[in-house]
């Protein structure tokens, strides 16, 4: 080092020092830890998604909430259509004979991921990945579930491999879950919705919309988590307003039915009662008039005027118990009538607050920022009305939309 | 300004700068106005022909102010408007009387909690004379203009009863009364224009169409009339133009896309005429059978009869 001053070899070492900062620097803001490309080997996994949702090379793979690993490639692939998917697109069309059938091809996503992290343990057979997002306005991930495994069996660590291991990719979560199963729920309601219109008050129809509801009520919890990690306006927006929605629509069911069932079963059972004492009267009766006839021939006019008396009361008795029975129904079908106005309003209003529920998901998964800044899309100023109709009926137009602060609601 | 104090007052500036920006992204770019209460909710949905969020959210106005008259009179409209429509689909005959008896009713509460309010009196005569009280109706109207001497929409509403049953001529000396009280009426001229339109007098009604076009810019029924009545006079250049304004304000009006594809088929410009019943054909997906099926025979006409003249189907272009 005889050719250069001690000034120069500082100097020299800042430059070297730098550098290396500067790369290390690179490797973080790149999604790699300085030591991956010469560190602990790496286990390549290979899923397929139908839909990736943005996810981009060098994404991160997370493993109960901890970086394991990244995404190293992603590419569209033909994929055959499993029983599973055929099932869930059935349910969601609502058709079967609309739904692409099992086998049949189409577009998917491969998406090839690198584990990186030397203490990681995961069994390959009940691990899953899917998509995720590292907080509402956070980017696009993959999280890893490890999956389980014996105590005997060990679980797949770090070695070399010459294929990629295949891990399940599951559906995605959250909002696009919500949405997913929004749908259905809705088209659920409707369907009953239309059978009360046509045969109201039957008791299967009220077990399917129980069932109904609470679905939607589980829908409602899920949602209410999601929305509750990152936003409470959301939630009180969307998610109260349904939850009280369905507890109105529960309670009317509920109200509706315990009226039918109570009123026209307690009364159904009186009927049964007073209905097998009158048969067993009456075979007792002729019973009897047989008996008598058979034994002593004279005494039989008495006997079959005794048996003929028994039989009018019968009769007299029959008469009653139709008409109590004619009164049940009756009672039935005023307890329905008076209580089918409020369930068919509850239901309307639980249908729309469902399609709200759903355009707002929708709308926070094309734009997260909605959170932030509200959404006034939907609620802009009215379209210029159409008064064709209005006008050659002979009617006055409606009032237009007036000045928001008017004191008005 | 000393040096040291430049990065505070342009930390300063910069987050200012950041507030508007993100405020005006809040407001959509800006320019917005949001709507926050119901009534305004309703009218929102009712213009879009959405009556059944519009019939809940104008229920909920009448729940926050039960003297709400405006909100009562349009919640009136809207389930007339839902009635007409389940009508339409043949629904069942109980729902559609049961929403014209919560029509009436809301009228008859506008009314009480303000007894001068006009359009549910004209709307009220009017469902009289829906339902055959025909005689009523028109003394109604009659003594509401009696009463009323400046508005003309007593007059208007009686001329559109007197031209729904057929009268003419008493609806063209009515709907003149009307377009004299208030002039600048849209809905007056417009009703005398049909009215002068039956008795083919067709520049008269172009006249008065023209002035409630200019009165009512964004009324495309008044424009789509316009082109109806060129074609009527057989100016199919005039009327594709009419039909044109109309649709750059409603692209999906179906009745516009009818009457520029006669137009333009008058002209000799196939090819956009089929595009524009194409169009039609899509919007009448949700309508009757029959008119979807009328629709769809004439583009299918239309594209034989030039097809089979010029297969490489450049007559036109």
């Amino acid at each position: 080092m005889g050719g250069y001053r001690r000034s120069e070899i500082v100097s020299g070492g800042f430059v070297v020092i730098a550098a290396a900062m500067l790369t290390w620097l690179a490797f973080r803001a790149g999604g790699m830890t300085s030591l991956a490309i010469f560190g602990p080997r790496s286990i390549k996994c290979i899923s397929e998604f139908s839909d990736v949702q943005g996810l981009t090379v060098g994404a991160w793979v997370m493993a109960a909430g901890r970086p394991v690993g990244d995404v190293t490639g992603i590419r569209l692939v033909e994929s055959p259509i499993t029983d599973e998917e055929n099932r869930r697109i059935v349910e969601r069309l609502g058709d079967p004979a609309l739904a692409p059938p099992v086998g049949a091809l189409r577009t998917a996503v491969e998406v090839r991921f690198s584990l990186r992290d030397a203490t990681l343990r995961f069994d390959p057979a009940t691990a899953t990945v899917r998509i995720g997002q590292s907080g509402l306005l956070g980017e696009t991930l993959l999280t890893l579930d490890s999956g389980y495994w014996m105590q005997q069996r060990p679980p797949l660590v770090k070695q070399k491999l010459a294929e990629p291991i295949s891990i399940t990719a599951q559906n995605p979560e959250g909002i696009n879950e919500a949405i997913e199963a929004l749908g259905p729920a809705i088209r659920r309601i409707n369907s009953v919705l239309r059978k009360v219109d046509d045969h109201f008050a039957t008791l299967e129809n009220f077990e399917s919309l129980s069932q109904s509801i609470k679905d939607v009520q589980t829908l409602v919890a899920s949602m209410r988590d999601f929305v509750r990690k990152d936003n409470g306006a959301l939630y009180t927006k969307v998610v109260q307003p349904l939850n009280s929605l369905l507890t109105n629509a529960n309670d009317s069911l509920t109200q509706l039915r315990e009226r039918v069932l109570n009123e026209t079963l307690t009364q159904a059972e009186a009927f049964l009662r007073d209905g097998r004492s009158l048969v067993a009267d009456a075979r007792e009766a002729i019973a009897t008039a047989q008996q008598a006839i058979g034994d002593i021939s004279p005494r039989a006019s008495a006997f079959l005027d005794d048996a003929d008396d028994a039989v009018q009361s019968l009769e007299a008795r029959v008469g009653d118990v139709a008409q109590s029975a004619q009164d049940v129904l009756t009672l039935a079908k005023g307890a329905i009538s008076e209580g089918k106005p409020d369930l068919i309003e509850s239901l309307r209003r639980l249908r729309r607050t469902m399609w709200e529920a759903e355009m707002a998901m929708r709308k926070i998964r094309a734009n997260p920022a909605y959170l932030l800044f509200g959404d006034d899309k939907t609620l802009l100023d009215a379209p210029p009305l159409d008064v064709g109709d209005i006008r050659s009926s002979g009617r006055a137009r409606p009032y237009e939309q007036r000045d928001e602060n008017d004191g008005g609601s | 300004m000393e040096a040291r104090d430049f990065p505070l007052t342009a930390r300063r500036a910069l987050a200012m700068a950041l507030a508007v920006v993100l405020g005006g992204c809040s407001l959509g770019g800006g320019g917005v106005t949001p709507i926050r209460t119901h009534f305004n909710k309703g009218v929102y949905f009712q213009n879009k022909k959405d009556y059944e969020p519009a019939i809940h959210e104008y229920r909920l106005a009448v729940a926050q102010n039960t003297s709400d008259y405006r909100a009562r009179v349009n919640l009136a409209m809207a389930y007339e408007a839902q009635a007409a429509l389940v009508a339409k689909r043949d629904g069942p005959a109980g729902e559609i009387k049961a929403m014209r008896a919560l029509a009436r009713t809301q009228y008859e509460e506008a009314l009480r909690a303000q007894p001068d309010e006009l359009r549910a009196s004209v709307n009220l005569a009017v469902m009289d004379w829906e339902a055959g009280q025909r005689d009523v109706a028109r003394e109604r109207l009659r003594s509401l203009a009696s009463a009323r001497p400046a508005e003309a929409l007593p007059l208007v509403s009686l001329g559109a009863l007197l031209l729904r049953e057929g009268l003419n001529e008493q609806a063209t000396a009515t709907l003149r009364g009307a377009v004299s009280r208030d002039p600048a009426d849209p809905d007056a001229n417009a009703m005398l224009a049909e009215a002068l339109r039956r008795q083919h007098k067709l520049g008269e009604a172009r006249a008065a169409l023209l002035r409630a076009a200019k009165n009512a810019p964004n009324d495309t029924s008044v424009l789509v009339a316009l082109g109806r009545l060129a074609l009527e006079a057989d100016q199919p250049e005039q009327a594709a133009g009419d039909l044109a304004r109309a649709l750059y304000i409603d692209p999906d009006l179906l009745e516009a896309h009818l009457l520029r594809a006669e137009a333009l088929s008058r002209e000799g410009d196939w090819v956009a005429a089929a595009e524009h019943l194409a169009r039609a054909d899509q919007l009448s997906e949700g309508r009757p059978a029959a008119e979807h099926q009328a629709i769809e025979q004439r583009l299918r006409t239309l594209l034989e009869k030039h097809l089979r003249a010029d297969p490489s189907g450049n007559t036109a272009h």
